[in-house]
């Protein structure tokens, strides 16, 4: 079957969504399916110029392919007549857009997400927010690990902040023990966010000792990171859920707030990780700990991969569920 | 500089529109420049043309310092420092609009289409800062119905040392999607008048099903089986390399084509003489009769005498060839002079 991966990208700068499009091509590619990725540019801002976005992304028609797979809101958009959506929660539903906005906003994703043969969640966290979003309920499929070679690693892993001006991990890093690295891994999805979080590393006395990727990474090159790691931030990411179910197949130990303890499944504390409120200095302390306490997190590490194996999560469950 | 390269494109379709994006790509990232490679999926549906190009125009594109535009509508795209690439226009409604291919009806509501076609794309090519096309065919088309000077930039082939000539064996080879207007079906009827042992290699992959079971059962009709290969699949890189590098000769007569085409290109790089067509287009742009290949009336039996010309006389078929090698350069189709155009 020929399946057409469709995603929005910020020009220069990718999308969470597109190491996903990436593993899920080469998965589909591997299982016999003929896989391609339509990457389609979109502007979130300024909010105003939200409507004119969305009706460019119905306006686009495109043909030739036996199915076609929405990874973000944005890219469901687009109209074909064998659609699924696959989606994480990545969607401007919050208080950036003005309220004349959020109705034109549900709308628009109320009829794309009618088109769609099947409609998936990545995870717990992208369900709750589109079933306060718009009230649509829909099933959770999360993405399947990267399959890694055993490493006990050594730095500690986190995705770039959502929020451009959130800096609490480098606070954190901060506080932390001079012998605690941290590497967010792959682009930031705001524009203008590395130079940022570059300058607040060297304003914090930290760029030494913390890596930033500068674009999004492919599978391959996002696995190698995953692989170096010794434990994994989930806090604030743009795709916590995905990064958390990655670094769990990965047998890495996960630090994570009590909201990911409760909608993952995969962390919990004491057993596959640490859960921490947000303040800098309780990050900073499970840095510490995760990277001097080494046997303890990859004891963590092994936990998660359990958890994640007794759900039964595979490529191929998830390609027949995103196909049927 | 942050570059943007932007072409509408057809999902799970591989040909030349999509080299001249990908390998500019990688010649761009070779240099240092960021490049996003954007393809914007477009039918060519009237009813649903105005519209789309209507997206187009929306497309925020202001992180890039310069974009580059190459298959329609891509030029529609806004940018302050916007250079195109143009490859061809959509051609029913431009120079095939009067002809027996335009297979639309000539009504109000497509003369409608075709004057509003029309006037967004004159005010389009005008917003450019720079006008390239791909063959002299386009930019006569470009001055004819929009009034636009262009400059011809020839696509140069990707990695083009990698073609050469090993020796010419008895198999003139044609290394080209298996499409009808590619008209492989011509050459197998000429080679059921060759009087040599001359052979045809017919490879490459297939939009559909339909044109290579047409082939098969003209080859079998014809009783063409052990002097015909026809092999349809993707033809990868290094095999087709190989391929060039031995065969006696290279083929590409397509219909009326815009450019010269990349297997016209290739082989011209391995030293092998092509055989065209009068009616070809734009290769006829690189290929001199008689001079680097043959340029025939597209009738089987001219093609077949040919054929048997070059497999009769070796020393004919490596002249020929060393011509068309000498072409590349004598055009200047280099991706040095690409680069410095359109980086100007």
């Amino acid at each position: 079957m020929k399946v057409l991966i469709a995603c929005s990208v910020t020009p220069f700068s990718g999308s969470p969504g597109e190491v996903r499009a990436r593993l899920l091509c080469e998965q589909l590619n591997a299982a016999g399916h003929a896989s391609e990725i339509l990457r389609l540019p979109f502007a979130a801002d300024p909010p105003a110029r939200l409507p004119a976005q969305l009706a460019m992304m119905r306006s686009f028609d495109t043909w030739n392919a036996d199915h076609l797979l929405a990874l973000d809101l944005p890219a469901s958009l687009l109209r074909y007549p064998r659609k699924s959506a696959w989606l994480d929660s990545d969607w401007p539903f919050g208080a950036a857009a003005a309220a004349s906005l959020q109705g034109v906003l549900r709308n628009a994703t109320r009829e794309a997400l009618g088109e769609s043969r099947r409609a998936y969640c990545t995870g717990q966290p992208a369900q709750a927010a589109l079933e306060a979003a718009l009230g649509i309920g829909l099933p959770v499929l999360a993405p399947p690990p990267l399959l890694l070679p055993d490493n006990p690693g050594h730095y500690v892993l986190a995705a770039p902040p959502r929020d451009p001006d959130d800096m609490r991990l480098l606070a954190a890093l901060a506080l932390a023990g001079k012998e605690v690295r941290l590497v967010l891994a792959g682009a930031p999805f705001a524009p203008g966010q590395v130079e940022a979080l570059g300058a607040e590393s060297q304003r914090l006395g930290v760029a030494q000792r913390v890596e930033l990727d500068q674009q999004p990474l492919p599978p391959e090159a996002f696995g190698q990171r995953l692989s170096g790691a010794i434990a994994v931030i989930c806090i604030g990411g743009a795709d916590d859920a995905a990064l958390a179910l990655q670094a769990a197949g990965a047998g890495k130990a996960l630090i994570g707030t009590a909201a990911n303890t409760l909608s993952s499944g995969l962390l919990r504390h004491g057993l596959s990780g640490w859960t921490v409120d947000l303040a800098p200095a309780a990050i900073a302390a499970c840095m510490d700990e995760a990277v001097t306490q080494r046997h303890r997190s990859l004891a963590y590490g092994a936990q998660a991969r359990s958890l994640l194996h007794a759900t039964g999560t595979s490529w191929t469950r998830t390609i027949q569920a995103l196909l049927a | 500089m942050k570059i943007a390269l932007c072409s509408t494109y057809v999902p799970f379709l591989h040909g030349g529109a999509r080299n001249i994006v990908e390998w500019l790509q990688d010649m761009l990232e070779r240099e240092g420049h960021q490049v996003e490679r954007i393809y914007l999926p477009q039918t060519e549906v009237p009813d649903r043309l105005c519209i789309q190009m209507a997206a187009l125009r929306t497309l925020d594109l202001s992180a890039a310092d310069r974009v580059i535009c190459f298959r329609p509508q891509a030029h529609l795209i806004r940018h302050p420092h916007k250079i195109l690439w143009f490859i061809h226009h959509i051609r029913v409604f431009y120079d095939m609009w009067d002809g027996p291919y335009r297979g639309l009806p000539d009504d109000a509501a497509h003369r409608g289409i075709r004057a509003a076609l029309l006037a967004a794309d004159n005010a389009a090519l005008r917003e450019a800062r720079a006008v390239f096309t791909n063959s002299q065919v386009v930019s006569d088309r470009l001055r004819h119905f929009n009034g636009i000077d262009s400059e011809v930039l020839y696509p140069p082939v990707h990695a083009s040392e990698r073609f050469h000539c090993r020796g010419f064996n008895d198999e003139i080879v044609y290394i080209c999607r298996l499409e009808h207007h590619k008209r492989q079906h011509l050459l197998v009827e000429a080679m059921a008048h060759t009087r040599t042992p001359v052979r045809l290699r017919l490879c490459g992959a297939s939009s559909g099903e339909t044109y290579p079971d047409e082939l098969r059962e003209q080859i079998a009709r014809l009783g063409l089986q052990d002097k015909v290969t026809l092999d349809v699949r993707w033809i990868a890189e290094e095999e087709k390399i190989t391929l060039l590098a031995d065969c006696l000769a290279a083929a590409y007569l397509p219909v009326d084509e815009d450019s010269y085409g990349y297997p016209s290109v290739e082989a011209s790089h391995a030293a092998k003489a092509v055989l065209t067509t009068e009616d070809a287009g734009g290769v006829l742009e690189l290929v001199r009769d008689g001079v680097n290949g043959y340029v025939l009336p597209a009738d089987p039996v001219a093609l077949a005498a040919a054929m048997d010309s070059l497999y009769n006389d070796r020393a004919l078929a490596r002249r020929l060839g060393a011509a068309a090698r000498a072409r590349i350069d004598e055009l200047n189709i280099s991706w040095t002079h690409v680069l410095r155009r359109l980086l100007a």
